[in-house]
């Protein structure tokens, strides 16, 4: 039982800054970003390469995380901030044409075949009736950090008091002097070095791969939409449900069912967990659990 | 008298319809001055020409002497002039008091802001000082920790009044105040509004209704078409025969009476 607690929250570390990427770009910038799950694909990558040719894995992870902002800073630039205009939906579509492009660019520029992190094997360690990697440890750690300085930075900060203000009415927000486009570069930026960092730390668990991006958009979608998309740390939560449905999905022995002591749903089921949980969102609470807001006309 | 607001050949086209046309005129500090005009005549464009939201084609637009007509909203805001909105959407999240705060943003540089330090509180003091003075002054002190999506019309009104105000504006653009809002408060609005112009604040006021307008203001610029084709005192409106053809026979000559 601890040790299916434990899966969960350290698959869940594997959504959370993503997932938190996701929707705090969205809550600015209005427009669900396909290509955000592919900046956590190329920071993996880009962490992995880093640290293969020698440099110190905290470094390289850190170097991902503000490659994958940069990047995402210039497609802000050169692609999302024209898309917009047009309207939430032009700039969605445009989104899924440049995921394709990434992926096209990862698979070109590497290959198909994964790409893991050099590190020395380590033995896991057992605390009680625990089994936890060495590479868990640090990737939850290192998430739950990140987490809490998001956290300040929305609640505790004059920037993250503006990001809220102009997530509703951005003229409104340029009337009171704030600069509406540095603030959604700087969130562009931020989420996608959330999600460098977050495919960077999940690669450490699966290495980097050109799918790894894909992989990751169901659960992420389902994460975002069910915390409520804008709503970053709702996201997080999002985030935990996914991961416990997930875990319960491939860890619940439904031998019963067939008779036989034991059976298991096949790990190659797991997207359709959240999926089904992206599915119930949309049709129950399509603005999120914690949408409680009377909506006025 | 001296100017604060100097706006000179004004003009704006919209894929080939012009919607001003040469626009002229000014104000001195701590002036009321009001907008007035049948729909279409071109007052929002005019606010949003002066305030930066809608670049405009020709024609000087300044402030204090600097010229405003190719900056950006947030750095017009920055030299001195707030405006509000005919329809204010308020964060749903965010408390009235927070809205309030992230209304101020003199003096904040981006980093500076995350970095924290004696002089970012000391600043973050004062804008705390500043939101509770204008939450008293505009009658929302009993909703300071409501959040801003569940006040009511007239309490948005007036939450956009108090948002521009933080900016400490020389000159305050509002976008028909009081449409929607209760009588009582209307009554409430013109003397907030007359003792914000009586600390030297200029106020430039589109609206409709010519009671407000009438009890309010010293001096009426009235559009038509996209000109300025009269300037004079509430009452004399009702005199001025290029005022009377701008209204007549289209939408509500009568309300002209009712401002004498």
């Amino acid at each position: 039982m601890l040790q299916f607690l434990f899966d969960t929250l350290s698959r869940s570390s594997d959504l959370a800054l993503i997932a938190l990427g996701l929707s705090l770009v969205y809550g600015l910038a209005k427009f669900p970003n396909i290509a955000h799950v592919q900046y956590a694909m190329l920071g993996a990558f880009a962490s992995v390469v880093l640290q293969r040719a020698g440099t110190p894995l905290a470094l390289a992870l850190g170097m991902a995380s503000l490659l994958a902002g940069s990047l995402a800073v210039l497609c802000n630039l050169w692609v999302f901030s024209r898309l917009r205009r047009q309207g939430p939906a032009i700039a969605m579509i445009g989104s899924l044409a440049l995921a394709m492009i990434l992926v096209a660019a990862a698979l070109a520029g590497h290959g198909a075949s994964p790409l893991a992190y050099r590190l020395p094997l380590s033995a896991p360690w057992v605390l009680g009736p625990l089994f936890v990697a060495p590479n868990q440890a640090l990737a939850m750690g290192v998430t739950l950090a990140v987490l809490l300085a998001c956290t300040w930075l929305l609640l505790g900060t004059r920037q993250g008091r503006a990001m809220r203000a102009l997530a509703c009415n951005p003229p409104l927000a340029a009337a009171a002097g704030l600069d509406a486009e540095r603030i959604i570069h700087a969130v562009h930026f931020l989420g996608a070095a959330l999600a460098g960092l977050g495919g960077a730390l999940l690669a450490l668990n699966t290495g980097a791969y050109v799918n790894l991006g894909n992989d990751l958009l169901l659960p992420i979608f389902a994460a975002a939409i069910l915390g409520g998309l804008g709503n970053p740390l709702g996201a997080v939560f999002g985030g935990l449900l996914i991961a416990l449905a997930e875990t319960l999905v491939t860890n619940l022995n439904i031998g019963w069912l067939y008779g036989q002591p034991m059976a298991f749903v096949p790990a190659g089921y797991i997207g359709a967990a959240s999926f089904v949980i992206l599915l119930l969102a949309l049709l129950l609470r399509p603005y999120g659990l914690f949408d409680r807001e009377v909506r006025r006309v | 008298m001296s100017t604060l607001l100097t706006v000179t050949g004004v003009t704006k086209a919209f894929a080939g319809n012009a919607v001003l046309q040469g626009v002229d005129f000014a104000i001195g500090p701590g002036e009321i001055v009001g907008v007035i005009g049948p729909n279409g005549s071109g007052k929002s464009t005019l606010l949003n020409a002066i305030s930066g939201f809608t670049p405009v084609d020709a024609g000087r637009i300044e402030l204090g002497g600097a010229p405003l007509q190719r900056l950006a909203p947030h750095r017009i805001h920055g030299l001195g002039l707030a405006r509000t909105f005919q329809l204010p959407a308020m964060p749903e999240k965010m408390t009235v008091f927070e809205v309030l705060l992230a209304a101020d943003n003199r003096r904040h540089g981006f980093w500076a802001s995350l970095c924290g330090g004696a002089e970012q509180r000391a600043q973050e003091a004062a804008s705390r000082a500043l939101a509770t003075q204008w939450l008293g002054e505009l009658l929302l002190t009993g909703v300071r920790d409501t959040p801003a999506a569940a006040l009511s019309g007239g309490q948005k009104k007036l939450l956009s009044v108090g948002c521009a105000l933080m900016g400490n504006p020389r000159l305050l653009m509002l976008d028909e105040p009081t449409a929607g809002v209760h009588p009582n408060l209307r009554r409430d609005m013109v003397a907030m509004l007359q003792g914000l112009a009586a600390r030297g604040i200029a106020l430039l006021i589109v609206e409709h209704d010519m009671h407000f307008i009438g009890e309010l203001c010293q001096r009426c610029i009235v559009l038509d078409r996209g000109r300025v084709v009269a300037q004079c005192t509430p009452a004399q409106l009702s005199q001025h025969p290029q005022v009377l053809q701008a209204y007549l026979g289209s939408e509500h000559p009568v309300v002209l009476e009712a401002a004498v």
